[in-house]
């Protein structure tokens, strides 16, 4: 009798908790869309979206050792060159961090221009007889997780 | 499962780098043979002056063994090439740009001749380059003419990561990103499955 009623319990337990997850879950979801709906209604009635920050974490494939000051250079000409200065200042990409032993680094720019930055990898690195090819890893939301990706890889 | 359709020189540490960025195959001017996790076949790339020319080099390549594509300079040849079975792609660069027209497309369409872009030519075109490569791209996708898109590279440090090329072909060129993926995927694939590599 009592071991059944600890099944009973215990079976409970386990599908209030499944329960709890899948809401928490779908709420997430849900607050998602609303956000992406909010953004959507917001640039139709032709107000100023706001930026939120990602962070793109690249690694290095060099011949040579290149600087920080190399790559931040690089990307802002190639970001010139392919979609002009007024592009650049919206999306301000920032080196926030850069690891030159292991030749990996995070990037933050604005939400709205993660593509035009990553599609800047396309261009080689070439300065100073270093020749590099720059991977992108992964993007992210925050900097600590773009952190622990960049340590992790 | 990547593949780029227009390498210059695959040495080995093109090829070791081409692995690091998930490339399975590719298609190389000039390679040596030896093991390597890469798909490698060899790329003949002709840019004849006339259709005569077009015609003996053609004669001259043996079947199944590469990757043949054509860079037409004049409309004959063009036209010729795209309804010529040995020839597996069509390929626009900024020089022979204005080739391209509707009945090339249409003849291209009839015939399921695929049409190739290079990545390098992209990347070092001027504005009004750009507008022609970008309609008559976008005029090749709305007729349904597979699109390929091969990096050119002749060095590692120039072949691109497939998704950075992927962001650089919607944002250039206003690809759907499905096709953009395609282009680097499945349409170079089929043209290479059925050679001896």
């Amino acid at each position: 009798m009592v071991e059944e009623i600890a099944t009973l319990l215990a079976t409970l337990l386990i599908a209030q908790a499944a329960l709890l997850a899948t809401t928490v879950y779908y709420l997430g979801r849900v607050r998602k869309v609303l956000r992406v709906w909010k953004t959507l209604v917001e640039k139709e009635r032709g107000k100023p979206v706001k930026p939120r920050k990602r962070y793109v974490v690249f690694a290095l494939a060099c011949s040579g050792n290149p600087s920080r000051e190399m790559v931040e250079k690089h990307v802002e000409n190639a970001f010139t060159a392919y979609y002009g200065r007024a592009a650049l200042a919206k999306a301000s990409p920032q080196l926030v961090f850069m690891d030159e032993k292991a030749g990996r680094g995070v990037y933050r720019v604005s939400h709205l221009y993660v593509k035009h930055l990553i599609s800047l990898f396309t261009a080689p690195l070439e300065a100073e007889e270093c020749k590099c090819l720059i991977i992108p890893l992964k993007t992210t939301g925050t900097l600590k997780k773009a952190l622990k990706i960049m340590e992790k890889k | 499962m990547f593949t780029d359709l227009n390498v210059k020189d695959c040495g080995s540490e093109l090829l070791e780098k081409a692995t690091m960025l998930g490339y399975s195959a590719l298609a190389c001017w000039g390679y040596s043979e030896g093991e390597v996790g890469i798909r490698i076949i060899g790329k003949k790339l002709l840019a004849p002056g006339s259709l005569e020319e077009l015609k003996q080099t053609l004669v001259k390549i043996p079947t199944g063994r590469a990757v043949v594509s054509v860079s037409p300079r004049d409309t004959a040849t063009a036209r010729w090439s795209a309804h010529d079975g040995r020839v597996d792609t069509i390929v626009m660069t900024l020089e022979n740009i204005d080739l391209f027209d509707k009945k090339q497309f249409s003849t291209m369409k009839y015939y399921g001749k695929p049409l190739e872009i290079w990545l390098s030519d992209l990347r070092r075109a001027g504005s009004v380059q750009l507008a022609k490569y970008y309609r008559r791209v976008n005029l090749a996708l709305r007729m349904k003419i597979p699109v390929i898109t091969g990096s050119g590279a002749s060095h590692w440090s120039q072949l691109p990561h497939p998704r950075a090329a992927v962001c650089l072909l919607t944002l250039f060129l206003d690809f759907p990103e499905k096709e953009a993926l395609l282009s680097m995927t499945s349409h170079p694939y089929s043209v290479i499955a059925g050679k001896v590599g």
